[in-house]
Formats: C-alpha cells, sequence, structure tokens
C-alpha cells in the first residue's frame, strides 16, 4: 500500500440522502486532505441481454439532462474552499459505472453514502456498497445515514484483529494519521469469553497491543507506532467483549473521526474485500468508515 | 471500437486511461455482442413461445391453414419497416423515438398520435402478457400439484384479475428499479423455449404419423400459397396479426455499438433471427394443424375455445406429462417479457412528458434508480385499467386484444415508416442505397400497413370479427382499438388546451435530415 491519499475521491452522487451523506463525507475528507471531489453519478443503461423492446433511447438524453442538473444542484451546494467536479457515467450497473469512472478519473478513494433503516439506523448495505467493499481497487468510505458533518476529520480509528492481513491497515492509518496530521487510535479486537475476560488483567498495557502491531504487521510499522505513542499523537485501545457487538459497545465514539479497516484474507490482491467480522462491526458503529485494498505481495 | 470516454464531463476534463472495456460516447458497451448473442437477444424480444399461445389460434381462426402463408408474406412489411428504423435509429441515436421522430417528419399532431399509438400498443401487449403468463401460472400450478382443479381458477375473475394486477405491478418494480438479466439467464430462457416449442411439434408429428393425433390433417404445400387467400379482408387481418408475431425482431436490425462488428453483425444476427422464427412458427403451425385439424369441436385449431391460448389446451394432449415444460417456457417467456416491455411505454411517456406533449409531471425521474417514475407507474395504471376493463366486458378479453393490437402495431409502424420518408427527403437522391433503404423500402412498407390497418379496423366494426365478441352489435376489437385511439384524440386536445408550447412547435421544432441537429435535445 503505497502512501494514503485522498487526493482525488469519487463522491457516488445520486440526488438523495445517502447521496447527500456521500456528499458530506466527501467535504470533511477533502477539507482534511484537500482532496479534489469528483461527483460521479452513473445513468442506468440498458443491460443488451435485458432485451428490451423496443430498443430507442430517446430517454437517455432526457435522464442525462436530469441528472447533469442535479449534479450542478450538488456542486453549487458545495462551500466554497472545495474543488469539485462534476461526471456522469453510463452502466447497466451502479458498481460496475463507479469503477469505470475511478479508473478513468484516477479517484484514490469511493465514498458512498449508508442506507437508513439498518439495525440501530446505522449501516445497512446496498447492493452497490456490497459490490464495492468486495472489488474495489482502491478505499471505499461509506457515510452512516443521515451523516451531517462537514468539517475537517479530527481523528483516524484504525480497527484490526489478531489475524495476518492487519499490516495493511495498520500501515494505512499510521501513514494517514502522519500525512494529515490526525491523532490516531489503533484498536484491537479481542473476543472473549466471560472465564477468559476475568482472567483477564486489569487494563491491557500499550506495550502488549504494540507487540500485536509487531506479530501481525511489522517490526517497523510497531516501531512506528509505538513512537507515535510516546508522542501521543496515537492512543491504543484493546476491546473486548464475548462478541462483535460487545466488543464494540466498550468503545467510545469520537466526533468526526473516520474508522479504517482493512480486507478479508478472501481479497485479491489491490482489491477491497469486505471480511465478516468488519462486516458485522460497522453495523453497530456510528462513525463514517472506510475499507482498504489488501496488500500487494 | 470506439475508444471515446464514457465520462460525460460538463466542468472538468478527467485525466482519462484506456478503458478497461470499449465503451461509446454514449457509455454503451461496445463490441460484446457476437452473431449468436444478438441472435438470442432477437429471439427473446420476439418471445416465441408466448407470441405462438397468444397469436397462432387468432391468426388459424382468420386465414385456416394458410397459416404458414401469411407468416411468410407479413414479413415482408415488416421487414420494410425495420430498415426504416434502422436509418432513423442510426441518424437520430440519441433522442429517437417513434414519437420525437414523427414530431419532427410531420407536425406535433401526427407526432402525438404515434406516440400514442406506441404507447397504447405497448399497454396493450403487457396487459394481454400478464393475463398469459397469470394463465400459465395456475397451469403450471395444477401440473405440479397434480389437481386440474387450480388450472380452472384463472376462468375466475376474482382470482384473474387480483393476480394479473399482481403480476403487473411486480414488472413496473423490477421496471423501475432497472432491470439485470444476465447473458446466461437470456441463453437459458430462450434455449430452453425453442427446444420445449421444438419438442412439441416433434410430438404433434409422431402421434399424427402414428394414427393418435386429434384430426390427424395432412400437410398440403397449400398452406404455403399466400394466394389461396382470396378475400382481401382476411388476407389484411392475417398480416396484422402476423406483423404481432414478429414484433421484436426489429430489435436486433436496429443494434449498433453494441455489436462486435456493426457493419455485418445486426444484419446476419437478423436474419438468422428471422429463419429461427420463421422455421419455428411454421413448424409448430404445422404440428398444431396436423394434429388437431381446423375443426371446430374438441380439441380443433379451429375451435374457438382453443383459440385464446392455443398451448393452454394443447400441450396436454400432446406432451402429456412433459407438458409441464411448456408451461414453464410459456410462463418464464411472458413473465420476462412483460418486465422487459413494461420499461417501454414509461420511455415515451417520459418523452412526450418532457417536450410538453404530456402534463410534465410525466417526465420526473426518480432520483434514486434515475429511471422514469410517474411515467412507469402510469404504465403500470394504464395496463391494469386496460386488462381489468377488458376481461370485464369482453368473454374473449386474450384473443381480442391480441387482434387489437395487432391494428395498433400496424398504426405506428405505418407512421413511423412515413416518418422516416418524410424526415429523409431531401437525401433520397443521393445514393441508390439512400433511395431505397431511406425511402423506397419504408415507403412501401409503411403504405401497406396503413391500408392493413385501415381495412381491419373497417372489418373489425362486424360484430362477428374476431373472437365475435360485440358490444351494443360493434365488433369487440373495433371498440378496444378505436376505443384506444379515440381516447387518444381527446388527451390529445386536452393537452393542447392545457398546455399549447407542444403543439405550436415550441418544444420539439419540425425539422428534416439536413438540419436536424442530434447531437442535443432541446432544453426546456
Amino acid at each position: 500500500m503505497s502512501t494514503p491519499t485522498f487526493r482525488n475521491l469519487i463522491i457516488a452522487y445520486t440526488a438523495t440522502e445517502p447521496g447527500r451523506d456521500a456528499l458530506n463525507l466527501g467535504i470533511a475528507m477533502a477539507r482534511t486532505s484537500g482532496a479534489h471531489l469528483n461527483l460521479v453519478t452513473v445513468i442506468p443503461e440498458d443491460n443488451v441481454y435485458a432485451a428490451v423492446y423496443p430498443s430507442d433511447r430517446g430517454h437517455m438524453p432526457i435522464i442525462q439532462q436530469q441528472v447533469r442538473e442535479w449534479l450542478e444542484q450538488a456542486q453549487a451546494s458545495l462551500p466554497a474552499d472545495i474543488s469539485s467536479s462534476i461526471h456522469t457515467i453510463s452502466d447497466s450497473s451502479d458498481a460496475a459505472g463507479l469503477l469505470t469512472a475511478t479508473q478513468q478519473l484516477n479517484g484514490s478513494a469511493i465514498v458512498l453514502g449508508g442506507r437508513r433503516g439498518g439495525l440501530l439506523r446505522r449501516f445497512r448495505l446496498g447492493g452497490t456498497a456490497t459490490t464495492l467493499l468486495h472489488s474495489s481497487p482502491v478505499p471505499v468510505a461509506l457515510a452512516p445515514g443521515g451523516y451531517q458533518n462537514q468539517e475537517k476529520l479530527s481523528w483516524l480509528t484504525a480497527m484490526f484483529g489478531t489475524r495476518p492481513g492487519a499490516e495493511a491497515v495498520i500501515q494505512y492509518a499510521l501513514a494517514a494519521a502522519q500525512s494529515f496530521n490526525l491523532p490516531l487510535r489503533l484498536v484491537s479486537l479481542l473476543f472473549l469469553d466471560q472465564a477468559q475476560a476475568d482472567s483477564l488483567p486489569d487494563g491491557i498495557e500499550t506495550a502488549d497491543l504494540i507487540a500485536q502491531v509487531e506479530q501481525f504487521g511489522n517490526e517497523q510499522l510497531a516501531a512506528q507506532a509505538a513512537d507515535m505513542v510516546a508522542n501521543d499523537q496515537a492512543a491504543t485501545v484493546v476491546a473486548t467483549g464475548k462478541d462483535v457487538h460487545d466488543a464494540v459497545e466498550a468503545l467510545t465514539w469520537m466526533e468526526h473521526e473516520l474508522v479504517i479497516f482493512g480486507s478479508s484474507r478472501l481479497a485479491s490482491n489491490q482489491h477491497t474485500f469486505l471480511g465478516a467480522t468488519a462486516a458485522r462491526i460497522l453495523r453497530h458503529i456510528p462513525s463514517p468508515m472506510m475499507v482498504i485494498p489488501a496488500e500487494t505481495t | 471500437m470506439s475508444t471515446s470516454p464514457p465520462l460525460s464531463t460538463p466542468s472538468s476534463t478527467p485525466s482519462g486511461k484506456t478503458p478497461e472495456r470499449g465503451r461509446s460516447a454514449k457509455g454503451l458497451a461496445t463490441g460484446q455482442i457476437g452473431i449468436i448473442g444478438a441472435t438470442v437477444i432477437g429471439v427473446s424480444c420476439i418471445a416465441p413461445a408466448y407470441t405462438l399461445t397468444s397469436g397462432l389460434g387468432p391468426t388459424i381462426s382468420t386465414v385456416g391453414t394458410q397459416v404458414p402463408a401469411i407468416l411468410l408474406v407479413g414479413f415482408i412489411p415488416m421487414l420494410l419497416v425495420a430498415f426504416g428504423y434502422r436509418e432513423l435509429n442510426n441518424r437520430v441515436p440519441d433522442s429517437g423515438t417513434s414519437f420525437t421522430w414523427s414530431v419532427k417528419a410531420f407536425n406535433p399532431w401526427i407526432g402525438w398520435m404515434n406516440g400514442w399509438g406506441l404507447i397504447a400498443a405497448t399497454v396493450i401487449v403487457l396487459s394481454n402478457l400478464a393475463a398469459v403468463a397469470v394463465d400459465f401460472f395456475y397451469i403450471l400450478l395444477s401440473q405440479v400439484l397434480g389437481n386440474p382443479d387450480i388450472a380452472l381458477w384463472t376462468q375466475n375473475l376474482w382470482i384473474n384479475i387480483p393476480t394479473t394486477l399482481v403480476f403487473t405491478a411486480i414488472a413496473a418494480w423490477v421496471a423501475y428499479r432497472g432491470l439485470d438479466t444476465t447473458q446466461k439467464l437470456q441463453y437459458l430462457l430462450v434455449t430452453f423455449q425453442v427446444l420445449v416449442l421444438g419438442a412439441f411439434v416433434v410430438a404433434a408429428l409422431v402421434q399424427t404419423n402414428n394414427g393418435q393425433a386429434f384430426d390427424a390433417t395432412p400437410v398440403s404445400l397449400d398452406w404455403f400459397n399466400p394466394l389461396e387467400i382470396t378475400d382481401f379482408s382476411v388476407f389484411a387481418a392475417g398480416i396484422s396479426l402476423s406483423i404481432f408475431m414478429f414484433w421484436g425482431w426489429d430489435a436486433v436490425l436496429t443494434m449498433n455499438e453494441e455489436t462486435r462488428n456493426p457493419e455485418k453483425t445486426p444484419g446476419r444476427a437478423a436474419t438468422l433471427t428471422i429463419l429461427i422464427i420463421i422455421t419455428l412458427y411454421i413448424l409448430v403451425t404445422i404440428g398444431v394443424i396436423a394434429w388437431a385439424g381446423i375443426g371446430d369441436q374438441g380439441l380443433g385449431a379451429g375451435n374457438p375455445e382453443n383459440q385464446e391460448s392455443i398451448f393452454a389446451v394443447l400441450s396436454g394432449p400432446v406432451l402429456g406429462p412433459v407438458a409441464i415444460l411448456m408451461s414453464i417456457a410459456i410462463l418464464a417467456s411472458s413473465f420476462a417479457s412483460l418486465q422487459t416491455t413494461m420499461i417501454s411505454p414509461s420511455r415515451t411517456i417520459l418523452a412526450m412528458g418532457y417536450y410538453k406533449a404530456f402534463p410534465p409531471a410525466f417526465s420526473k425521474i426518480s432520483p434514486r434508480f434515475r429511471t422514469p417514475s410517474v411515467a412507469t407507474i402510469a404504465s403500470a395504471v394504464g395496463t391494469a385499467g386496460f386488462y381489468t376493463i377488458t376481461r370485464l366486458i369482453s368473454e374473449n378479453a386474450l384473443w381480442d386484444t391480441i387482434t387489437a393490437l395487432g391494428l395498433m402495431i400496424c398504426f405506428y409502424y405505418g407512421i413511423t415508416a412515413m416518418a422516416c420518408v418524410w424526415f429523409f427527403r431531401k437525401e433520397l437522391t443521393g445514393s441508390v442505397r439512400d433511395f431505397l433503404f431511406r425511402g423506397l423500402f419504408p415507403g412501401i412498407g409503411g403504405v401497406v400497413l396503413l391500408v392493413m390497418f385501415f381495412q381491419t379496423a373497417v372489418d373489425s366494426i362486424d360484430p362477428s370479427y374476431g373472437s365475435g365478441t360485440s358490444l351494443g352489435g360493434i365488433g369487440m376489437v373495433f371498440i378496444l382499438g378505436m376505443g384506444v385511439l379515440l381516447l387518444g384524440v381527446v388527451l390529445m386536445i386536452w393537452t393542447r388546451i392545457k398546455h399549447p408550447a407542444f403543439f405550436a412547435g415550441e418544444t420539439l421544432p419540425k425539422t428534416t435530415s439536413l438540419t436536424d441537429d442530434t447531437t442535443t435535445i432541446t432544453t426546456i
């Protein structure tokens, strides 16, 4: 994973609440990193195999024009300090259209709006988000439903577990915290049954977590993390609980924070793949989250 | 293959990389479809299993054993008109609909009625597709559960109408959300239909040969001779029914950038499609007539009881336990068509709303799905309304709607073909090719279809026309067909009063092929 950039964000915009949630998160990210926002709306196009008949396309320019109008309104609503451009792309699938746009615009991350109505009224993934979270070559950020914040992000949180693959997320988070000058939380999730939890010493030491970074990341990262902790740039938290819900409930959530997850071991190289644990976690957190692609090996 | 970038970028230029897949400026996937793929799409648009069960009975009723002949002749105007469609589609691909073409070529009034004709034809076929899907849903259910009584539920209006409305609503919801039919599914659907129809033909002919047929009728070359049809009214009715049977075929011919070789693929695929379809239709017709005869008793193909949905009656006796496959094929074929066809009236309604030929509310687009919203609901409501009314006033609703549908297709195809000639009138003399494909062919096709339309319309006033259902001494087909067109005229006049801009030529001005700006739509 190269140095994290939010330089050129692809905002999956539609003139809907999830679209505005994505836009808000995009603004917050742009104010953190100085990113340029590409507002992209996919114009649905017939899959030729759907065999729609009569097959004329007189509706396409009408839809195109309406979508542009919506994009222009969205662009006009952006704060003056945000650099932006608007784009439409035709595809029979929203996810495929966004991936093509990302490739063509050289996007460094895709920002999506979350859906309302899920458990705890936070994240409930739609088909497009699910596809992107399992196939994008660039990080995918998801705003929770009703995300209002447009202010600069104030915290980064990296979540990792006791599994290989933590390296990418730790490295990404450390680099992002440094390049955007943001405080970082390194959160390790431990799932324990009651007996294990009782036998756990009060408070796991920072040193233990650094050791974990070394074990599941690498030595260099551990040194870097230790350094940041020493400089008060990073904090460490071990969240324990008998399951995801329990462990995540134990955490407190910061205002304007972005939670970073790695991809699961199932990810092909340099693509995202939302792991089962991460998928469960994101239902329980109120903050925007971002899944980064797996490390190239 | 076009490599221009798909991203339309009003306010900045993307640092575009070469796209992975070829895409045209409109974003259409380019170069993906070969001859086989395009043929599968063509066969799917025609939906032969559905078309045969709906259309064969009325056609046999009209022309008797001369069905193969009328199919061969009926294809000719279809082909001629399709040439015109292809020319218009290639010239005005991005703002092209039958509605806009005829407004540009003629005037807002003719254009409005043409748009209405297309909407009416698609709404009528939707109601028929939904009804056939519902019939075979209950037939399939009865076959699966081994209870013949269930197949009769469809005759109970309290079951039939609500089920049809539910099917319509499901199709509208799918259309609203955007379709996602995969290549695999489409290949499967088409192959399955063709195989089941083939099995029907083989079974019917083998049984006829073994003396197990209901009314074995020797196949005769006369069946292929159109000159055996001496009555022009019969001929006209047969032609409009065969136009319905081929409806959808022109989709292949108008395919363009999505094919691997736009110069050759569409033409070859269209040829292959029509060969498959005509062969299939003729074989099934021969199978049906040879096995069942055209007598009007029992299982005879001339029995009005059987003509509404020929396979509902014959597939059981002919195929025995395998008839369940026919039910699946027709249910799948009609339900798939129901979904894809639901999209098309909504698009014409959207365009008419956009150009203020309808109240502007009809041009609303769903921000979430980016598909026509009010127009999709209007299509579904229109379909539901048309079906309910037809079912309540006609005992032979399916039959009458198919005949009225043939009429409506002749109407809008005919006008569109004439619009092609008139739109290109200043470019007809450039080359022999232009003269033939933009002038002569669509001109002849258009005139033929309009003649068939008027002849059939006049004939259908007779209360004994078609299924023989009538209301107040007037044939049901006339009431349905002309009623829908008359409703159009009333709505057109109402729109003219309420929203005069379109009729004043302000939103979509008259033009010819030389002056038409095809790159933009009028911003309103």
